[in-house]
């Protein structure tokens, strides 16, 4: 192995915080999270007890025989929790892997959705 | 004047994992431990790699679309630069965090050998852009044989 810079290989675990935009819409909340690199088989997302749970594997292309002339990508992996309120419907979660974005959406449960009154 | 500092935003159950490490690494390079040199990371974050018979420049661009990039090679300088467009906001709607950064951006890497500029490939692919370089002929090593 040539060593004039940083080699490859033999990189411990780097798991990093993805960035993440949530916004809220009347009817959702949507999460979406920079994930570059990651693939979709290897995404996992799990809910559990009021929090949202995001990890995945970045499939950085790791080159054994390669000389690094310079080495900024850090993650070997992403890892996320998220605290969710009251009012999620957990049986209607979405969740899309585009870009190397993921976008996860919550609806909201039925009866913190925002509705009419009749007046009689 | 008066400085405010701004405690990090950290709500419980959010980045447990991942300041703990940042930190870490941090005093790791401070004390010259660190298995990286610490050399702060352009945008978009770049590895280059050096192989036998081409440089390969992989860069970190998520949420980018392939028509929205620019790769250029022009006297041995390749430039990659585009943007990343803001999230539209649906209508009423209202933002929770927004730690995504976007707009335009534009690099430049020196590179340091002849290319075979017709060779030139690059594949975008889950948020990461792969270009490889050939080199040019002249460029390759090669064995040479004593007579």
């Amino acid at each position: 192995m040539k060593s004039n810079g940083v080699t490859g290989g033999g990189l411990p675990e780097n798991v990093i915080m993805p960035m993440a935009d949530i916004y809220e819409t009347p009817d959702a909340f949507v999460l979406s999270m920079d994930m570059p690199g990651a693939r979709k088989e290897e995404i996992s997302l799990t809910l559990e007890r009021g929090l949202l749970h995001v990890s995945a594997a970045s499939g950085r292309p790791h080159v054994a025989d390669a000389t690094y002339l310079r080495r900024e990508i850090r993650a070997t992996g992403y890892r996320r929790a998220f605290t969710l309120g009251e009012g999620i419907d957990r049986s209607n979660v979405q969740a899309t892997f585009e870009e190397g974005v993921l976008t996860v959406k919550l609806y909201k449960s039925a009866e913190k959705l925002p509705r009419d009154i009749q007046i009689h | 004047m008066m400085v405010r500092f701004e405690r990090f935003p950290v709500v419980p159950g959010h980045d447990v994992f991942g300041l703990d490490r940042g930190i870490h690494e941090i005093f790791q390079a401070l004390e010259g431990r660190s298995r990286l040199p610490f050399v702060p990371a352009g945008y978009p974050a770049a590895d280059v790699t050096e192989e036998k018979e081409s440089t390969v420049i992989t860069l970190e661009l998520p949420g980018v679309n392939k028509g929205e990039l620019k790769i250029t090679m022009a006297d041995g300088l390749l430039t990659v630069s585009g943007q990343r467009k803001a999230r539209a906001l649906p209508e009423n709607s209202r933002w929770v965090r927004n730690e995504v950064t976007t707009g335009s951006f534009s690099r430049s890497f020196e590179i340091g050998h002849p290319v075979n500029v017709g060779e030139i490939a690059a594949e975008l692919k889950d948020g990461l852009l792969r270009i490889v370089l050939p080199k040019a002929e002249e460029a390759r090593p090669r064995e040479i044989t004593v007579r």
